[in-house]
């Protein structure tokens, strides 16, 4: 008796006959209805970029957070479930002050990447932990983005708790689009300045409503201010001086964008 | 039962025993609650008896078996025996027994921890750091042993000095070094120095209360490959110094390093030989008079290319 995929897909802790667990796999599609956030990593730093969904002219978007600082120099950039992400970056910002206390040294990206991980797969249940254990998946992918002693860093962590360093990473509803030009733009000499460049460049492809400086959020890790939210002033700067991508490129990535949307 | 009141308190007036209450559940639960009973003859003398201290007598039934209880006050422990014989002898007579004698009370010691002696040096210079530790563990006037160093080596580029209570040092040196691996293990990367500086103070002073009764000096070369030195207190102060002393002869070397290396600056950096010669001299000097420090000391200078040991012999009576 062939079992069909609808019968192994209650249980977060039960594998289907394929060895999937199919909810983990259902909660890294939902990231797929997130807000489409980039990540690039250049020798200068990291930029991180992520679409705010105005869904009501009411709605006061300087207030809408998609992006935090976990520490001095780790910010991460988070798609899907946001209330999720709550979790997590609490779990990160903790870690990394526990990091501090401890050894008295800024915790790397990647160990911060790592406690969230252990998080993010708790929801099968924890026998040691006293804590209830979370009865689903985190639905959220994060980025983290930071500087350590290995210099600048890019992770991303997924809801199976799987974390893998990039160059350049998109994620959200844009995502494939994105990932398909960031491949194609990304050079490992990019400057901070190229990196937000293409970051709006691709946000414009792949947004729905008209890129603005208010429905973006952009934040740079260097190694000189750290962590560093752009304000609504260098927003309106960067984008003043947002060069387009040049014609050819242009039209090859909007019809990846566009098949991402069919 | 009247019979039981009269004995007992015949007992205890002929000690002199002021009995301020007898507690007694009466047989057949016709009265099962708590009475205060103090027999009329009873208060009679009680009233010329001066002794000021009591005991509490109290009587359980249970069944036909009557258990008495006796609490008596410190003061009356040299009543204590004769009282619970001639009860012991009295209430067999009477089908009763079990009396729960608590014995003269005891001053009870806790004592944990022990002194086992043994000193530290340590001195930083520009790209070294030297730390030293004589080799006698001992207790009182005895010594256990002649061949013990101190100094525990925590990576390729840090070594720590620890003295005090001999067991807390092995025990917080054990914990350090498999925190130490776990971090490796965790983060990919030997912890630094001054990181395992931060966590050695932590350690400490999760112990506030309870303290390790130990002295630790932590040597190493730090980021820039420039010697640091952390000297602690038992728990868990730390402070990053040029030079320090610690344990049992802490107190002896301390001024004469001060003297040597107190006006040290920048630009006159205390040199390998000379701090070197100072470790043996300040050990030397501890030897003459202080008996926990002696046999010998083992060094470690530790440098960029790796932890370099030597051993010179102390004064060994």
């Amino acid at each position: 008796m062939f079992l069909t995929r609808s019968e192994y897909d209650r249980g977060v802790n039960t594998f289907s006959p394929e060895g999937r667990l199919f909810q983990v796999e259902y909660a890294i599609e939902a990231i797929k209805l997130g807000s489409t956030a980039i990540g690039i990593c250049t020798p200068e730093g990291v930029v991180l970029g992520v679409e705010k969904r105005i869904t009501s002219p009411l709605m006061i978007t300087s207030k809408i957070e998609k992006i935090f600082e976990v520490d001095k120099h780790i910010g991460c950039a988070v798609s899907g479930l946001i209330a999720d992400s709550r979790t997590m970056v609490e779990r990160a910002r903790a870690e990394s002050q526990n990091h501090w206390f401890t050894y008295n040294e800024q915790m790397s990206v990647e160990s911060v990447a790592q406690a969230v991980s252990n998080l993010a797969i708790q929801f099968s249940g924890d026998y040691d932990s006293k804590e209830p254990a979370m009865s689903r998946p985190f639905g959220v992918a994060i980025m983290f983005a930071g500087i350590d002693n290995n210099g600048p860093q890019l992770f991303h962590l997924d809801p199976s708790g799987t974390y893998v360093q990039y160059n350049a990473k998109a994620i959200g509803s844009g995502s494939e689009g994105a990932q398909q030009t960031l491949q194609e733009k990304y050079h490992k000499s990019m400057g901070l300045n190229e990196a937000i460049n293409v970051i709006l460049n691709i946000l414009k492809q792949v947004m729905e409503d008209k890129l603005s400086p208010t429905n973006i959020e952009i934040v740079t890790v260097t190694p000189d201010k750290l962590y560093h939210m752009l304000d609504k002033e260098e927003l309106q700067e960067v984008f003043d001086k947002l060069v387009p991508f040049p014609e050819e490129t242009k039209a090859s990535s909007s019809t990846a964008v566009s098949g991402t949307v069919a | 039962m009247l019979l039981f009141y009269l004995s007992l308190s015949r007992i205890l007036l002929s000690l002199n025993l002021r009995v301020y209450y007898i507690i007694l559940n009466l047989m057949n639960g016709q009265q099962t609650a708590k009475q205060t009973i103090l027999h009329e003859h009873f208060e009679y003398h009680m009233l010329r008896v001066k002794a000021a201290s009591t005991a509490a007598v109290s009587c359980i039934t249970l069944d036909n078996v009557i258990t008495i209880v006796i609490y008596f006050n410190s003061s009356f422990c040299h009543l204590n025996n004769k009282l619970s014989q001639l009860i012991r002898v009295k209430s067999q007579s009477l089908n009763m027994d079990t009396i729960i004698d608590r014995g003269t009370p005891k001053a009870r010691n806790f004592e944990p921890y022990a002194s086992n002696g043994g000193s530290i040096v340590a001195i930083s210079g520009k790209d070294f750091a030297i730390v030293a530790s004589d080799t006698r563990l001992s207790e009182g006037y005895m010594i256990y042993t002649r061949k013990q160093s101190k100094l525990f080596q925590l990576s390729d580029k840090s070594v720590l000095g620890c003295t005090g209570c001999w067991c807390d040092t092995l025990s917080l040196t054990n914990i350090i070094q498999s925190q130490l691996k776990s971090y490796l293990y965790d983060h990919n990367t030997i912890m630094q120095p001054n990181s395992i500086a931060q966590l050695l103070s932590t350690l400490l002073y999760s112990r506030r209360f309870f303290p390790y009764y130990v002295y630790n000096v932590l040597a190493g070369l730090d980021n820039n490959g420039e010697g640091c030195l952390y000297s602690y207190d038992p728990v868990g102060h730390c402070e990053k110094v040029n030079y320090t002393a610690g344990g049992s002869s802490g107190v002896l070397m301390q001024p004469f390093l001060d003297s040597w290396l107190g006006k040290r600056t920048a630009d006159n950096p205390v040199t390998e030989e000379e701090a070197l010669s100072l470790v043996k001299d300040a050990f030397t000097a501890a030897g003459e008079r202080d008996i926990y420090t002696g046999d010998e000391v083992v060094y470690n200078i530790i440098k960029k290319d790796g932890i370099q040991t030597g051993v010179v012999q102390l004064r060994k009576d």
